[in-house]
């Protein structure tokens, strides 16, 4: 029986590792030995050992890097992650134009990146800018958003939170729908209000997707580049200058890939970590098995 | 273990995929030998416009010259990227368009040097050429690239503005200090207009600091950063940003999302440096305004920065020969006539009959201006192989000066240092 | 008891006014999120002086049809169109495949090394991509892929996102649902297609549109790999706009709207699965 599961397991995943071996493996190998060399991406690479990360170690403009980038995702992701499931359900309540209101919600997901940064620009505006003047008709504090080395990160948090929220949704919207409406029903006759009803219900119910959410927004937060890329270039004074952003550089505009692949892989580690942790965590929480 | 098997199973037939194919070169061209065309790859780039510059060219070209055809190679907006991709994944175009990687390809031996091809052909000028320029992609007394567009920054200026504030229009033999006043005369805080936008990256920075005679990109000995004229000049820079403030400041540009073109259509700024690239966009959608350019006001001398265009022939090329004679027909006359008809550059030669085509063009009124600007050019940045890496880095300490973090003396010292550890 | 009859008496005006606060909420949201996309609309339609205009306008004085005009003349979109629907039609179906089989797998079967094959596929989403693209291109050009759609359709079908997403919802799917098959005779390719597949409808339309949006919109890897125009996607066409300089944002947005409109529409028809699930999953109770 056991000898039988196994052969048709890896029968089952025979497509996707082949794939996996041809396109994935050698360029994941491939970039930790260029870690090792002095690459410049274009003459043959000269192996160096761990020259590269003993540099990074000093580096202070990676450093910095990396505590912005783990500022960016210390918020991001368990914000981002709690309004997603507050939006899904919202949307999973049955009522008139819900596929209306679920498109809304998707659109910043769609909505290509270049607009969404000049929109923001404008919203961010200091002189005539949305939220500014609705901040200034209610008497508060009226930040100077892009313009500062300390509200431009906020700034960027803020709109990847707002563009991201589509997408988790989504996620949370289809784990919802595995949950039989038949289980809300009996709590209700029990007298369950609807708190109880998310904790004892939904929430333990969607633990796996809230692990698929929480994991891939660590994943992509970590990896942070598109809107920095498109909305400050790591400025001012790179306070918005994440990990990704410095190893694009050095890729493609220092010729340092050696340099670069090394800071993936620093990148990489704390991912994986932090992954690891994540999963044992949610396992541990795992009542029945 | 069977896992272990299917594992090697695999990693042999990837081993063999990879080393089998090493010979069949995928996209090269069998070679002419039955008068068969030749195919040249040649990278290009940029807007529709600029493509459409690039194909009519081409077409010209290969009118001429039946048995080569040019295929394109698109590098798109990601120019850099694709570059390094295709040089590195051992596809490179026979014709690369590489600007101000030229030196820095070269050195990294990719590139070809020119010199036999130009000595020994005798229909080609190279002393048509701005010797600043040419400097420009030399390495070793050898030269690696040939520029076709080069297009100097000056200044644009709103005449409507001039006049309402009661202001003479510049001349192109105008100081810095009548650039100062002029702007500031011209700046209304109440309005939310500034006199100038002064850019603070790569180009506009450079060229205040070139014309007194600091140059950031020279080698570390050379530079004059330790002179009392580059404190000067960073003195100069943060008081008329955030002192007088007569130029929004790098993080108010930020933060308003809009380049200098925007910022001087919708007449926030009344003055903007540029280069000629603006040129086409303001002739389909004119400025609601009259307006015309002038050289950049002079320091100690007047050079000016420089968006340029120029090609490269890939080492790794099957055929040299034929690639000259591309390269050669769009650097020549012919490519320069086109390139002046398009009015985005200006040619890179002092090619009479092409920039004569500028100057009648009249388009602005001192179109002068660019053309007068070209021997001026100062090109330093196009020979230091780490250009774009301490650019990165000066900019940041700039930045860091306009927000008040650092004194221009600190910015100073701070550059020294940069520049130093980063030429080491 | 008491509860309900409560209930019946308040129900009809207390559930017209929960339901109109709701609906007031929603219109609400749903406008901060649709903002950007309304400023997308306003903008395609701009001449340049006004896209500029500070402070901004929504409504253009003269409406620029005519960018529109200029945009589809511009390009072969009806070419780049097909292309864009090749690459990613086939995406879509190729991944949805692979990765449900292997998700299948790693979610409901045992066997040895599982979970540390699970992991290095998450390992490679933890790499950026700038430092795996040079090898990748190695590759593909070993394989003589390069400057064909191949290059774009092969290497996503094994896409780690995909098994990830997939496995999460195999996995709350209840174990009875295969003890039962299982009972009745069924081997592991008929309790893969016929008792997971159809209950997991929800997370596959999830994956498909994910997967459509991302090959629809991918911008890089078109541009690595492509050089000729006749094989260009929509993506690459809108970059026809963007100078090295300048940026043409009216002929973008225009170009951008119509290369989205796609999606939304894949999107809208979409949902109808989502419903779907729920009768499914409810019979099975």
């Amino acid at each position: 029986m056991v000898r039988k599961e196994t052969a048709w397991g890896y029968f089952f995943i025979a497509p996707m590792m082949i794939g996996f071996a041809v396109f994935m493996l050698y360029p994941f190998v491939y970039s930790f030995y260029l870690s090792l060399t002095s690459s410049d991406g274009i003459v043959a690479p000269k192996f160096i050992g761990f020259d590269n990360y003993a540099k990074l170690l000093k580096d202070t403009t990676f450093l910095r890097s990396l505590r912005v980038t783990l500022y960016f995702t210390l918020v991001t992701v368990p914000v981002g992650a709690a309004l997603s499931l507050l939006a899904a359900m919202l949307l999973n309540i049955k009522m008139r134009f819900v596929t209306w209101y679920r498109t809304a919600f998707f659109l910043p997901v769609i909505t290509s990146m270049v607009a969404i940064a000049t929109v923001w620009k404008w919203l961010y505006n200091t002189d005539y800018g949305l939220i500014n003047s609705i901040f200034a008709a209610l008497g508060l504090y009226e930040p100077p958003w892009l313009a500062s080395a300390k509200w431009a990160l906020p700034s960027i948090m803020i709109m990847s939170i707002w563009k991201g929220i589509g997408f988790n949704m989504v996620i949370f919207l289809a784990g919802l729908q595995g949950i039989s409406p038949s289980l809300y029903e009996s709590a209700k006759i029990d007298g369950a209000g609807a708190f109880r009803r998310f904790t004892n219900i939904t929430f333990p119910l969607l633990r796996h997707t809230t692990v698929f959410v929480v994991i891939m927004s660590i994943i992509s937060s970590f990896q942070v580049f598109d809107q920095v890329y498109v909305m400050t270039q790591g400025g001012p004074a790179k306070s918005t200058s994440v990990v990704v952003y410095y190893i694009y550089q050095n890729a493609f505009q220092f010729f340092q890939q050696g340099y670069a692949s090394a800071m993936a892989y620093v990148l990489f580690a704390i991912i994986f970590i932090v992954t690891l942790l994540q999963t044992r965590l949610a396992k541990n929480k795992d009542v029945d098995g | 273990m069977k896992k272990f098997g299917v594992g090697l199973a695999v990693i042999v037939l990837l081993a063999g995929l990879l080393s089998g194919c090493s010979k069949g070169e995928v996209t090269g061209n069998p070679d002419t030998a039955g008068g068969k065309q030749t195919v040249i790859r040649m990278a290009v780039s940029g807007s529709e416009q600029e493509k459409q510059l690039r194909y009519e060219t081409a077409n010209l070209f290969m009118k001429e010259h039946p048995d080569i055809k040019i295929e394109w190679v698109d590098i798109g907006t990601e120019r850099y990227q694709k570059t390094l991709t295709l040089i590195s994944g051992g596809n490179a175009p026979d014709i690369l368009y590489i600007n101000e990687w030229t030196v820095p390809l070269a050195k990294r031996d990719v590139l070809l040097p020119l010199d036999d091809y130009i000595n020994k052909d005798p229909d080609f000028n190279l002393g048509e050429f701005y010797p600043s320029v040419i400097d420009a992609y030399k390495v070793d007394g050898k030269l690696y690239g040939i520029p076709q567009e080069i297009s100097p920054y000056v200044i644009f200026y709103n005449k409507d503005l001039f006049d309402k504030a009661n202001l003479p229009y510049p001349k192109d033999n105008w100081t810095e200090e009548q650039f100062l006043e002029t702007a500031s005369k011209l700046t209304d805080p109440a309005n939310k207009r500034y006199g100038y936008l002064y850019e603070n990256f790569g180009a506009p920075l450079d060229g205040f600091l070139t014309r007194n005679n600091v140059e950031l990109y020279a080698d570390p000995a050379n530079t004059h950063l330790d002179s009392p004229e580059a404190l000067e000049t960073l003195t100069m820079l943060k008081k008329m940003v955030v002192d007088d403030h007569v130029s929004p400041s790098p993080s108010e540009q930020q933060a308003a999302g809009q380049g200098s073109d925007a910022q001087f259509r919708n007449q926030q700024v009344a003055m903007i440096s540029s280069g000629m690239w603006y040129l086409p966009t303001f002739k389909k959608d004119p400025l609601p305004f009259k307006w015309d350019v002038v050289r950049m006001p002079a320091k100690q001398n007047q050079q000016t920065k420089v968006g340029a265009l120029s090609w490269s022939i890939s080492k790794s090329t099957k055929h040299p020969e034929a690639a000259w004679e591309v390269l050669k027909f769009f650097v020549g006359a012919e490519g320069m006539k086109i390139v002046a008809k398009y009015n985005m550059a200006l040619p890179a030669s002092s090619n009479a009959e092409a920039n004569q085509l500028i100057l009648d063009s009249a388009f602005p009124e001192n179109v002068k201006a660019f053309v007068d600007s070209a021997p001026d050019v100062r090109m330093t940045e196009f020979m230091n192989g780490r250009y774009s890496e301490i650019s990165d880095a000066v900019k940041e300490i700039v930045d860091r000066m306009m927000l008040g973090q650092l004194t221009p003396e600190q910015a100073r010292q701070e550059l020294i240092a940069k520049v130093n550890e980063k030429s080491s | 008891m008491d509860i309900k009859q409560e209930n019946r008496a308040g129900k009809p005006r207390r559930k017209i006014l929960k339901a109109v606060l709701l609906h007031i909420v929603m219109v609400i949201l749903s406008f901060l999120m649709i903002t950007p996309f309304l400023w997308m609309v306003s903008t395609s339609l701009k001449n340049m002086n006004e896209m500029y205009a500070i402070p901004p306008i929504w409504i253009p004085r003269e409406v620029m049809w005519s960018n529109y005009r200029y945009m589809f003349e511009s390009a072969p979109w009806l070419l780049y169109f097909f292309n864009t629907v090749k690459v990613t039609g086939l995406v879509v179906v190729g991944q949805l495949v692979v990765c449900s089989m292997a998700a299948f797998a790693f979610s409901r079967l045992r066997f040895p090394g599982r979970d540390a094959l699970f992991f290095m596929l998450l390992g490679t989403m933890m790499i950026p991509y700038h430092v795996t693209m040079i090898p990748t291109f190695q590759i593909l050009r070993r394989l003589g892929w390069l400057d064909t759609h191949q290059a774009l359709i092969v290497p996503a079908l094994s896409a780690a996102f995909g098994v990830f997403l997939l496995r999460q919802f195999f996995m709350t799917l209840p174990r009875e649902l295969e003890q039962a098959a299982m009972i009745d005779g069924c081997g592991y390719p008929r309790i893969f297609l016929n008792v997971i597949l159809p209950n997991a409808k929800p997370a596959l339309t999830t994956l498909a549109i994910f997967t459509f949006m991302g090959t629809w919109n991918d911008f890089l890897g078109p541009l690595i790999y492509l050089n000729s125009d006749h094989l260009k996607t929509l993506t690459l066409g809108l970059a026809t706009f963007q100078g090295v300089y300048t940026n043409q944002w009216n002929y973008m947005m225009a170009g951008a709207l119509i290369v989205s409109l796609p999606i939304l529409i894949v999107y809208m028809f979409a949902q109808r699965y989502f419903v779907q699930g729920i009768v499914m999953s409810g019979l099975k109770e």
